[in-house]
């Protein structure tokens, strides 16, 4: 039971990571131009690519933004320019 | 009769006072001159130097402001600036706008040339004999003005809005293109923001603006503030906070979006530094040089050298690492990523001599492991730079 409790407490402090100090504008989704990144509300603790290190665990403040773009593809990615 | 002649004595009085325009090949008034084309976003570093160049080693930093690439054409190509160029007096404040000489007949080519971006962005070839000077990161956004309701845009929103333009690319609220500001192709921070949202220059759709100071004014001035965005560089932006701001921003595959600031209010670009901020290139500084690479112009190397954080000899009677930082930029020994071409992807980086501690204890407040010292005496491992224990 303590053994459940402390994984559950683990748990819960690695989801809170990166947590600090957002403003949310909209529900979060990242996503990218080959479709969406995945939903991770996770951060990375030890960035070592590019992708880890513009998605590290930080202090700053983060503004989370759902974009409504019309013109995406339906699989996510992006259509050439005209 | 007597009236005439007062009337005509005037005349002829004022005639002889009419003051002449200043010469920038006048070495009594403006000595040991350097001339300088480069970017906008510099103006501030480049005030704030030439004053304190002009007050201690009486050189004079006469100048022009244009795009990167219109800077680095006249530097390869020889090409000659001919109209009034800005000059820095005697006796200068450091923040006003510079009194203007007229240059020699024909124009002068300037010794140095800058580019806000790598110079591979532009579609020049650097020819033997110029060296590209590496110096400050800057970062550069998408602003806005300050009644926008709007907070943060996503490279996916930008890739629309201005590569399909403000209509067509259906980005709310940034739908009339009027309101959509660009810059020229010449210009750095177009080059830059291209890079990041994969739209080419040129393909760039909105109402271009000739100067960066101009879009600042309209985005601040605009009468239509959720419609209204405009790209600006911090040099630029940073001195025009009382009415335009900076959106956050989400890069392609990047999970949040973050300001260039770790708050929107800050000054310390802690995400510039720590890479969640991706909008930002180099300042490359250009000379020409001899066979050995050694910038051939000795005035010109000595102003290069202190721009980029050089050791120079003799040692400034001011600190070139504090006007770097007032000037709204990040000296590459305060950063802690790096990339090698506009837009790249980031990587870690280490400065051999970091000094992030002296950073922010002008941006803001130094981190808690910062202290304070007068020598290596008090810094374990550490190094005493700019009286702070920095770890190396």
């Amino acid at each position: 039971m303590s053994r459940t409790i402390f994984l559950g407490s683990m748990f819960a402090l690695l989801a809170a990571c990166g947590d600090g100090n957002k403003v949310k504008q909209d529900a979060a989704v990242p996503d990218g131009p080959g479709g969406d990144a995945g939903v991770d509300a996770s951060c990375f603790t030890n960035p070592q690519t590019h992708y880890e290190i513009i998605n590290a665990c930080t202090t700053d403040q983060a503004v989370d933004k759902m974009p409504v773009t019309p013109l995406r593809n339906p699989d996510g990615s992006l259509p050439p320019l005209p | 009769m007597r009236q005439v002649s007062l009337g005509l004595c005037f005349v002829v009085a004022t005639m002889g006072t009419a003051r002449a325009q200043q010469a920038c090949d006048d070495p009594v008034n403006l000595p040991n001159p350097v001339y300088l084309s480069f970017g906008e976003t510099q103006v501030p570093l480049i005030k704030a130097l030439g004053k304190a160049l002009r007050a201690t080693e009486n050189i004079t930093l006469i100048f022009r402001t244009a795009g990167s690439c219109t800077n680095l054409d006249a530097l390869y190509n020889n090409g000659k600036m001919t109209t009034n160029l800005f000059y820095i007096p005697a006796n200068y404040d450091g923040t006003s706008t510079p009194p203007t000489c007229t240059p020699a007949t024909g124009g002068v080519i300037p010794d140095i040339a800058d580019s806000v971006v790598f110079v591979d962005a532009c579609p020049l070839t650097k020819p033997a004999g110029v060296a590209d000077f590496r110096a400050a990161a800057q970062p550069f956004s998408f602003v806005v003005p300050l009644a926008s309701s709007q907070q943060a845009i996503t490279a996916e929103e930008a890739y629309f809005l201005f590569g399909f333009g403000a209509l067509a690319g259906m980005v709310a609220p940034w739908l009339d293109s009027t309101v959509a500001y660009t810059l020229p192709t010449s210009k750095g921070t177009i080059l830059n923001l291209a890079a990041i949202i994969s739209v080419p220059p040129a393909k760039w759709q909105g109402t271009s603006v000739a100067t960066l100071d101009q879009l600042a004014i309209n985005v601040g001035t605009s009468n239509k503030p959720d419609a209204t965005i405009g790209i600006l560089g911090s040099g630029t932006y940073e001195e025009s906070r009382s009415s335009i701001r900076p959106l956050a921003f989400k890069a392609f595959k990047q999970y949040h979006a973050y300001y260039p600031n770790s708050t929107l209010t800050a000054l310390d670009k802690k995400p510039v530094r720590d890479g969640h901020y991706v909008a930002w290139s180099y300042t490359h500084w250009l000379a020409r040089t001899d066979i050995n690479g050694t910038i051939i112009n000795p005035t010109a190397r000595r102003v290069i050298d202190l721009i980029v954080g050089e050791n120079v000899t003799p040692a400034p009677a001011f600190d070139p690492l504090l006007i770097q930082i007032h000037s709204h930029f990040v000296p590459v020994c305060a950063m802690h990523v790096k990339r090698d071409f506009e837009g790249g992807d980031l990587s870690l980086f280490q400065h051999p001599e970091p000094c992030d501690c002296f950073f922010d204890s002008q941006t803001g407040t130094p981190g808690p492991t910062c202290s304070s010292c007068t020598d290596n005496s008090t810094c374990g491992t550490g190094k005493c730079r700019h009286n702070f224990c920095e770890p190396r």
